[in-house]
């Protein structure tokens, strides 16, 4: 009985850290530190240069088979995942792309004709808007799969993501950042409230941490990371 | 130490006046409220009547020349009412110099003051619609306006920073709304006072607090010292009544909770025209969408002030009529609309 509850108590959640494809392994290195400080197991999740939506979300559910994870994502990635069907006992999210609404910033993306040898680094956006868009990323965007690219290049263009967020059982704990271009709060908030079990957290000056966050910087900022984590024991 | 705050505060002043002054309209209301209209003249341009948001006044849409939205609509030809609702501005006093009882709600100003304003501006212009641009609490007077009477008296509206709800709020939010009942006792809220001591201590403050009621990265310091000294009038405690309501789910309703003015506004046909920034941690942009979202078959358009967007910067709550880059960011953006929709 006493090991049991030691084993229990002393049992850290695993994680499935489900990456964003164009995305390098390296640009979750805060995240995964912080975990592993935390004695947590974390599995990731990284995508091929090629396959469509369809081949990544098949690898999440494959790779997730017979465990009881955590899955912790931001923006594309968590998009998939939810997308995914995956069995997750929790969901930790971190600018989750969970809807659309069109603006000027989006055009140039919307408007771009998507190639073979697509790369995030040096495609899709111009360095200036890329920077504005996504923050202070330099060097952790790799190839992307133009098929996958297309498709969520078809999303932007719709104004819309397929997913059903209301047959999301598991508890979802949802980080958002005010000043993020790619997951906005027009977009995530509304959506958000499909999930029947949901915590938002509007992380930035309104909750007095020193700074509001773009897209990239909830993966690079180590309040949102923090926060994350937090969130990712807190389902103990 | 806070003889020197007091003896700073005092000398505090409101900066140079604006260029040509505007003539200065009374409005009473069919209630007996009284409210101040500023009006820059075009004979036969289309008027439009321009709304302060809460614990504000006329002075956030002319605060000086150069960031004026009140101005850039007079050279662009309109016929501009800036309005100060009761108890703010030029209307803080009655004709007789006495303060009026603070007990007035956010729906007495859109069910008494707004109509008052819009009959008088028909019947001085001999126009049969007008246009309204409301900055925050000015969209929700709006929308009361709009839920009480149609929208058959208005050519078109732009809606800048307004939210209709407050669901989710995040930690301030929350914490406001829940302490509001603790100063209802008060009558009025000075809160001129507290925006003259951001103008003392401004971003040395604990919390960024300034930062919460605009982007400080948009202002020059001179002016941002004499937005907070200027355009900042005290809240009546009717509306911090109406407005602690929000608490309890974060739906705006009318004072005796039987309308829920996001769910009212479906028979709103008229274009209108949502402005939201992308650093306003006051009214964030999805409390904008949901407003956009509330008149589904107006002829509506929208946009986000950020850089990302094109604009000079992320805009936060006070930025739209008063920062460095409202002229060129927010102003055409809005005689734009409203010269489209004439």
């Amino acid at each position: 009985m006493f090991w049991a509850w030691m084993c229990a108590a002393w049992a850290a959640p695993q994680v499935l850290l489900v990456t964003t494809p164009g995305v390098k392994l390296d640009a979750y290195l805060p995240l995964i530190e912080a975990m592993r400080a935390k004695e947590v197991r974390v599995e990731a999740v990284v995508f091929p240069c090629s396959g469509g939506g369809d081949d990544y979300r098949k690898k999440i559910v494959s790779q997730a088979e017979g465990q009881g994870w955590t899955v912790l994502a931001h923006g594309l990635g968590a998009t998939l995942a939810l997308q995914s069907g995956v069995q997750a006992e929790r969901f930790v999210l971190l600018g989750p792309v969970l809807d659309v609404v069109p603006g000027p910033a989006m055009q140039p993306l919307i408007h771009t004709s998507i190639t073979e040898g697509l790369s995030l680094d040096t495609h899709l956006i111009e360095p200036s808007l890329r920077q504005l868009l996504l923050g202070d990323w330099e060097g952790q965007l790799t190839c992307v799969s133009p098929l996958w690219a297309k498709e969520v290049q078809q999303w932007l263009r719709d104004a819309h993501v397929p997913l059903k967020l209301a047959a999301i059982d598991a508890p979802v704990w949802l980080g958002v950042g005010l000043l993020d271009e790619v997951a906005t709060v027009e977009a995530i908030v509304p959506a958000s409230r499909s999930f029947p079990h949901r915590t938002l957290v509007r992380l930035g000056v309104a909750r007095m941490d020193p700074k509001d966050y773009r897209h990239f910087d909830l993966l690079s900022d180590a309040i949102p990371v923090r926060a994350a984590v937090h969130a990712v024991l807190d389902g103990e | 130490m806070i003889g020197a705050l007091l003896l700073l505060l005092g000398m505090s002043w409101a900066g140079p006046p604006v260029a040509a002054p505007a003539e200065v309209v009374p409005v009473v209301s069919a209630d007996g409220g009284f409210a101040v209209l500023h009006h820059l003249e075009n004979i036969g341009g289309p008027a439009v009547i321009l709304i302060h948001g809460i614990s504000s006044n006329h002075r956030f849409w002319d605060l000086e020349p150069d960031r004026s939205l009140a101005r850039a609509l007079h050279q662009a030809g309109f016929d501009v009412w800036n309005m100060d609702l009761r108890g703010h501005g030029d209307a803080l006093r009655l004709p007789d110099g006495k303060r009026p009882k603070a007990d007035w709600s956010v729906d007495d100003y859109g069910e008494h003051d707004l109509p008052a304003a819009i009959g008088l501006v028909r019947a001085k212009t001999g126009l049969k619609k007008v246009s309204v641009v409301g900055h925050s609490m000015g969209g929700m007077v709006l929308a009361v306006y709009l839920a009480t009477f149609g929208d058959e008296q208005l050519k078109s509206a732009v809606v800048v920073a307004s939210p209709l709800d407050f669901r989710d709020p995040d930690w301030m939010l929350s914490a406001v709304f829940h302490a509001s009942p603790l100063v209802k006792g008060l009558g009025f809220v000075p809160t001129p006072a507290a925006a003259k001591m951001f103008t003392v201590a401004k971003r040395e403050l604990p919390l960024q607090l300034d930062a919460l009621l605009h982007n400080p990265e948009n202002f020059e310091r001179t002016a941002e010292g004499r937005m907070f000294r200027t355009v900042v009038s005290p809240m009546s405690r009717g509306e911090i009544a109406q407005f602690s309501t929000l608490a309890e789910d974060g739906e705006f309703r009318s004072v005796d909770g039987s309308v829920r003015y996001r769910e009212a506004l479906g028979g709103v046909r008229m274009p209108m025209f949502f402005v939201a920034g992308r650093a306003d941690r006051v009214v964030s942009p999805e409390r904008v969408r949901a407003y956009y979202n509330a008149v589904p078959n107006a002829d509506r358009s929208w946009v986000v002030i950020s850089k990302a967007n094109g604009f000079t910067g992320d805009y936060g709550h006070l930025d739209y009529g008063c920062a460095d880059g409202a002229k060129d960011d927010v102003f055409p953006q809005i005689i734009n609309f409203l010269k489209e929709h004439p």
